[in-house]
């Protein structure tokens, strides 16, 4: 490439970055409206469901966790990619986090916001949520520590409290260098507040990035401890299916493979509408489908030592089970996971594949379906089918449970959409200092 | 409620009833209470009637007078309102237990469809209410303006009420026809040819060692269900090394039949042939202990082969049940269940007879304690009454606790007939099918309202008393016919007593010296009733004179026959209204709220039906379409409908409801006995084409090999040293945890299944003790029926009942098992579900926020969800038990032991300042049980006998290799065969 191209990205970044907080085209009006319409439908069918009892989702005995679960552990796997890309790749210096990070971190947060709404959502007394909370209080209860629901209600809580500091932090220099150039007096003071008044001066820049190494360092055992709580809730349980000691690794392995199926299906819209070919480039995608083989594998790998150790333990529960996902009433799920999760990540191993974005898009979807459903086997099969084989039963949702489900995505496309538009959705600041300065003159930040 | 002035003369006030029941004292009766009015706010007593202690329960012992033998209860009344019937511990016939007709007998007291007041069909044709003085002057212009062909038609009403209906009928010259859907002429009718006695008698299968039954539903519906429990429990449990064998000839497995330890499929209308071939096998190699009579012509002519082929029953079968038969020390065949009674039932009973006299057996059939069924019309009867109306002879009809409509078989036209009868007059208290065609509906007040008595069997008197003051004003028929009686033509004829009560008591009077009776009176109303155990002085005797030549049957193979099995949840149909008892999962289906053809599965196959289909079955009379239900254990030749569904009014939980199988029958009276033909129909199957989703609350049928239901042969048993136990996975010195300490009390629980026979009475009591709600057909098509004790049953599968003869039902009653190591206990966040110190897993309802994650973890998945809040139709909600917390939506709910009787009783025995006593604490569920499968009582306390049961050498617990340490503990079901 030549030097004057490069002169050009360089100079280009801060504009491009900021024209994305330009007016909303009729476009995105109208993909907003219509995200907007889905989510009142979901809320519909959310107070629907308090009024009238969660007896309209469709729960049958003895299978009491079902898509709201499925939900839930599917968003706070979504989530995990965002702090992997941000703070492990960043400890590791991997270059090619650098243009994706912000989209990954703010994926993350909305990921989590939504993931946070399904507890509570599945809570037969929802009004009563704030019971799990340990707090003093007048009723003299407490809450049982003892119960994974309740590692939940921390692993997500500081995974959300970690997660948004860290996204914020990130954003400070580029929300000032908006803040710079927006007009308009609401959003001037908006971004001159949430700024926090940064001047871009050495100081503050030395003391920015200490602080940045810091929290990273911070979230970073978050990425494994999350998901490693979330899997607790099944894996402390007795259930045959459940109780496995593999679950920890399995599930944050899952986790970071959704989630850079996630990103990839947000980026690679995001960049061909905002045209930001010139930041995230070809290499990015390189560099994420080689992770998505590794986490493929990585689980594809979990689900054959499942399959090993229901056969190997000789446990006529944990065999049965096993035996009853492949081949029972759900198997169809079954095998679509094991096909999209175990297979079809697996053409990312020609670098053709990798760097075609209509094929990457359609591979990352299917990964998101099938990481989808492996909640869904995981949590609605073991139950349908437990010890006593005299309480068996099936389940299928019902639409108020879909229309939560796709209430939730749009809850999260909703903040997602209005991000795009209000906070840098690039990382000005980290992508100037891989781009090559083109001027000899002027400063460079490395990486110290 | 009916306020003072609108009770009718002859009624009882307030008044009346408090000075009756105010004198009673005693342990059983704490004295009487009266209801309050019921208010629309919540007031509690500012000042109390001065028997009543609020919180605090009375009992009384009153009676239902129920077909088939009535049953002696006890009524738990809080403040006012009756809240759970018990079975009298004073009755010998059910010793205390009670079966769930009688659990649910409540909601016929609160049914929401109940007549409220008198009804008169105005000129529009309009069924309308008014009072019941106008009502009773309509009743009785009409009595007087027709002299000519009255007829009485009434259900096998015993004692009192029966004579003061007698005279009744006398007076105004009516016909009177005592009418049960489920009655019994053919053995009345076999008896009186075989013994000269037309009885019911009663038949000792306790003192049998092995005992044969021909049909006989008799853990059922068969004469007098919970006493045969009783005595089928004594004759089969195990006693030191004896246990009784128990077969059953069926020609598809019934309730009953899952209990035997030999199950015969036989060719259905066949048993009699059966019969004469174990005759004559046991006299042919002299194996009879008296000479055989000529009763049987060409008995001879049955041998091995020829029987065989009749029957279907391999020969070595037949050899062996004959041989088993005749060397037992005291043997016992039975007979003449309702959906084996065909063609030629009666000659059956004669040959069973004949069977029993040979074998010298007769000893176990007794003639003084027969059971009043024996009085009940025969089937004939109702057809002469039905032909009469037919061709306009039939001016007025009275119509009381029957409905011929209903239970008359469709072919009759028995709609159009009752069309021909200008006034019809109904006592009915529902708006059933007879009683919506009537023309005056008087509505009788509830056996739990009212004032009566009741001879079920001989010498067996129980007394029917009020327990709390009538819903409505409507009258007793005992009142209603006093006070219309002396205003009828003849008025000559009149009798002194101004109320039924008064009648009564004159009744009474006969069993007691004028001087002591006021004394006897209130004892027999704190007892019950009168229950003089009548001694079997006189022994049977055989005395045949008539002979039969039996032909040989021309076998059709074109058609199916259809088997009609009465219902143990509906009788004849008369609980169909009882959501308790339609939500009930029959044992053998678990098919709730519905009716189902069951067929047999391969065959099925071969005709391309699967279970839900629809089937049209049609036979010469009638055609009905109904869900196909596929089953091993029926004969490929048969196929069963069950009795007590398919009503067309009675109430919301009857009306629209499943099939009537008896519109498949031919309607006229057979034979000799006069019975209406059950069996001998032929029927074809067609499919409609539709389908849908069989609603039933278990859908596998295997254990899986997870050993839920453990057996152990008899054999094994006996040779195996007591200590032989246990050998759960558990190992203490793995425990990671301290072991919790028990300090007072620890609550457990042991199920035996070699006893239990899935009858589901505990599983009624239990929603009635625990305000445990109804979902309906829906929701329990999505597994949430609420029950927080379920029977299971599992059949193997694989299992060809019919061929390979292999018994395998297993029973398992399935509660939470209140663990050591519950694994619900720690996963809940909020402390909703804990253990206390008393061993109980506890469940606060107001503490849990309904993560679910409980019931996940359990093991047993015995714990329920409210989906929603369910809702009591009122009156329905009158019968909430106030000591336990009605549950809303979002919230987990579970068995708890019947913590609130354990509360009672342990209140009880601090106020007495004493210790609280072995079997003090009685849960519902094992107070109903009748054949003592339950136990309770404290673990602590090793001489307790649930502590005992615990160590028993069949005892064992659920899944014990998870090591949750239940509470409730099981005995092996004992078999027969080699396991």
């Amino acid at each position: 490439m030549s030097d004057i191209v490069e002169a050009q990205k360089y100079s280009n970044l801060n504009n491009t970055v900021l024209n994305m907080l330009n007016k909303p085209s009729f476009g995105w009006w109208s993909i907003f409206v219509v995200d907007l319409l889905l989510l009142g439908f979901g809320i519909f069918c959310f107070m629907y469901q308090i009024y009238t009892g969660l007896g309209v989702a469709g729960y049958s005995h003895p299978v009491l966790w079902g898509v709201y679960i499925t939900d839930f552990v599917f968003w706070v796997g979504i989530a995990h990619s965002g702090t992997l890309i941000s703070a492990v790749l960043y400890l590791f210096r991997a270059r090619f986090r650098m243009s994706i990070y912000r989209i990954a971190e703010a994926m993350t947060v909305f990921a989590v916001f939504t993931a946070g709404l399904f507890p509570i959502i599945h809570l037969g007394r929802p009004w009563n949520f704030y019971w799990l909370l340990p707090y003093p209080n007048q009723r003299g209860l407490w809450v049982n520590f003892d119960s994974p629901l309740l590692w939940d209600v921390f692993a997500v809580g500081t995974y959300l409290t970690i997660s948004s500091t860290f996204f914020f932090i990130g954003m400070i220099p580029d929300i000032a260098a908006i803040r710079d150039s927006v007009v308009g007096k609401v959003k001037k003071s908006f971004y001159s507040i949430v700024s926090l008044g940064w001047k871009g001066t050495n100081w503050e820049w030395g003391h920015y990035t200490r602080a940045y190494f810091y929290f990273a360092a911070f979230a970073t055992p978050l990425v494994i401890s999350v998901h490693s709580v979330v899997s607790w809730d099944f894996a402390m349980a007795n259930t045959p299916g459940w109780h496995t000691t593999i679950f920890p690794p399995y599930f944050v392995a899952g986790a970071i493979f959704s989630g850079l199926a996630m990103v990839i299906t947000l980026v690679i819209p995001l960049r061909k509408i905002f045209k930001l070919e010139d930041y995230i480039t070809m290499d990015n995608f390189d560099g994420m489908s080689k992770m998505i083989i590794l986490t493929s594998s990585i689980v594809f790998y979990a689900y054959l030592t499942e399959f090993f150790i229901a056969w190997y333990s000789d446990n006529k529960y944990e065999y049965d089970q096993f035996l009853y996902r492949a081949t029972g009433d759900y198997a169809l799920f079954y095998w679509t996971m094991m096909f999209c999760n175990g297979i079809v990540p697996h053409a990312l191993w020609f670098k053709k594949i990798r760097r075609n974005l209509t094929v990457l898009f359609i591979i990352s979807l299917l990964i998101n379906v099938g990481m989808w459903f492996e909640r869904f086997n995981i949590i609605v099969i073991s139950l349908s089918k437990e010890f006593e084989p005299g309480s068996w039963g099936l389940y299928k949702p019902s639409w108020v449970e879909l229309g939560i489900t796709v209430g939730s995505f749009a809850w999260f496309f909703m903040f997602f959409l209005i991000f795009v538009r209000t906070l840098p959705a690039l990382s000005i600041a980290e992508i100037k200092e891989i781009l090559p300065v083109p001027n000899k003159n002027g400063g460079s930040h490395n990486e110290e | 409620m009916s306020s003072e002035g609108k009770n009718k003369k002859g009624s009882l006030n307030r008044r009346d009833f408090l000075k009756a029941l105010s004198a009673i004292g005693g342990a059983a009766v704490i004295s009487s209470g009266c209801s309050p009015e019921p208010l629309d706010k919540l007031v509690s007593y500012a000042i109390p009637p001065d028997d009543t202690i609020p919180g605090l329960p009375n009992f009384y012992s009153t009676a239902l007078p129920y077909s088939p033998v009535g049953s002696s209860i006890t009524v738990k009344v809080r403040e006012g309102r009756a809240i759970k019937i018990e079975g009298n511990s004073l009755d010998p016939i059910s010793g205390g237990a009670s079966d769930a007709e009688t659990q649910a007998s409540l909601q016929g007291l609160y049914d929401p469809d109940r007549i409220k007041e008198a009804l008169f069909r105005n000129n529009r044709g309009n069924l309308t209410p008014i009072t019941w003085t106008s009502g009773l002057d309509i009743f009785t212009k009409k009595l007087n303006e027709k002299k000519a062909n009255i007829y009485f038609i009434t259900d096998n009403t015993t004692g009192t009420l029966d004579k003061l209906i007698d005279s009744f009928c006398k007076k105004i010259n009516a016909t009177r026809v005592k009418y049960e859907t489920l009655s019994y002429e053919h053995i009345t009718h076999a008896n009186s040819i075989s013994f000269g006695k037309g009885l019911i008698p009663t038949y000792k299968i306790d003192e049998a060692k092995y005992l044969l039954s021909f049909g006989a539903d008799f853990l059922e519906t068969w004469l007098s269900p919970l006493e045969y429990t009783a005595r089928f429990t004594k004759m089969h449990s195990i006693k030191g090394k004896n246990k009784g064998k128990f077969v059953q000839v069926e020609p598809k497995l019934t309730l009953t039949g899952a209990k035997a330890d030999e199950w015969v499929p036989i060719v259905p209308n066949t048993n009699l042939y059966l019969v004469l071939g174990i005759i004559n096998y046991i006299t042919k190699n002299n194996l009879n202990k008296n000479k055989v009579p000529g009763t049987f012509k060409n008995l001879s002519e049955f041998d091995l082969t020829v029987t065989s082929k009749l029957t279907g029953i391999s020969e070595e079968s037949i050899k062996k049940i004959a041989i088993d038969f005749s060397r037992s020390k005291s043997a016992l065949a039975i007979g003449g269940g309702i959906s084996g009674a065909g063609n030629n039932e009666y000659v059956t009973i004669i040959a069973i007879n004949l069977l029993n006299y040979i074998t010298d057996n007769l000893d176990k059939v007794d003639f003084d304690n027969h059971t009043m069924l024996s009085n009940a019309s025969k089937y004939s009867e109702m057809i002469e009454f039905a032909n009469k109306a037919d061709s306009g002879q039939v001016d007025v009809v009275m119509i009381h606790n029957a409905n011929p409509i209903y239970s008359l078989p469709d072919s009759l036209g028995i709609k159009k007939i009752f069309d021909k009868i200008p006034y019809k007059i109904s006592f009915s208290s529902v708006l059933d099918e007879t009683t919506e065609v009537c023309d005056l509906v008087l509505p009788d007040s509830h056996p739990l309202e009212q004032w009566g008595d009741y001879e079920g069997k001989k010498g067996n008197y129980y007394l029917i008393q009020p327990v709390m003051k009538p819903l409505y004003g409507n009258l007793s028929l005992g009142d209603s016919l006093i006070s219309v009686f002396n205003n009828v033509n003849p008025t000559s004829k009149s009798i002194e007593s101004k109320s039924y009560l008064e009648y009564l008591r004159g009744s009474w009077k006969r069993f007691s010296p004028q001087s002591s009776f006021d004394d006897f009176w209130k004892k027999s109303l704190r007892d019950g009733g009168l229950f003089d155990k009548v001694a079997n002085q006189t022994s049977t005797s055989y005395k045949s004179s008539n002979r039969f030549s039996i032909k040989m049957p021309s076998s059709s193979k074109d058609k199916l026959n259809l088997h009609i099995s009465p219902s143990y949840k509906f009788y004849d149909g008369r609980g169909a209204n009882k959501s308790w008892l339609q939500e009930l999962p029959d044992l053998l289906t678990t098919a709730v709220w519905d009716s189902w053809i069951e067929i047999n599965s391969k065959f099925a196959t071969k005709l391309g039906i699967k279970e839900g289909d629809f089937i049209d079955v049609e036979s010469d009379f009638g055609k009905i379409t109904t869900q196909a239900y596929l089953s091993n254990a029926i004969r490929p030749d048969t196929v069963s409908i069950s009795l007590g569904q398919g009503h067309k009014a009675m109430g919301r939980y009857a009306k629209n409801r499943g099939v009537n199988p008896i519109d498949l029958l031919n309607g006229d009276a057979i034979g000799k006995a006069g019975n209406l033909n059950w069996a001998s129909t032929k029927v074809t199957i067609n499919k409609t084409g539709d389908w849908a989703k069989f609603v039933k609350v278990q859908h596998s049928y295997s254990q899986e090999n997870r050993e839920i239901v453990q057996t152990v042969a008899l054999s094994k048993l006996l040779n195996e040293t007591n200590n032989a136990h246990h050998e759960d996975g558990h190992h203490a010195e793995h425990d990671m945890y301290r072991e919790y300490d028990y300090f007072v009390h620890k609550w457990g629980m042991n199920i035996d299944l070699d006893k239990c026979i899935g009858c589901g009475a505990c599983v009624t009591a239990c929603y009635a003790e625990n305000n445990i709600p109804i979902v309906g057909k829906e929701q329990v098509n999505l597994g949430r029926h609420m029950a927080w004790l379920k029977i299971e049953r599992f059949q193997e599968e694989e299992n060809d009942y019919i061929n390979s003869a292999r018994v395998d039902t297993k029973i398992i009653p399935q509660l939470c098992q209140h663990c050591e190591n519950a694994p619900c206990e720690p996963v809940c966040p909020v402390f909703a579900t804990y253990h206390n110190p008393e061993g109980l897993n506890v469940m606060v309802y107001a503490r849990c926020v309904g993560t679910r994650y409980c019931s996940n973890n359990c093991s047993y998945k015995v714990r329920r969800f409210n989906w929603f809040t369910y809702e009591w139709p009122e009156p329905l909600n009158l019968q909430l038990n106030p000591d336990v917390s009605v549950r809303s939506k979002g919230v987990m709910e579970k068995c708890s032991f019947c913590s609130q009787r354990i509360a009672h009783a342990k209140d009880r025995a601090k106020d007495e300042k004493r210790k609280l006593k072995e079997g003090e604490v009685v849960t519902a569920c094992q107070q109903a049980c009748a054949c003592n499968a339950i136990e309770f009582g404290d673990l602590n306390d090793s001489k307790s006998k649930v502590a005992k049961l615990g160590h028993d050498a069949r005892s064992y617990t659920l899944l014990s290799e998870l090591n949750t340490r239940p509470s409730v503990s099981y005995l092996k079901k004992i078999s027969w065969d080699k396991v």
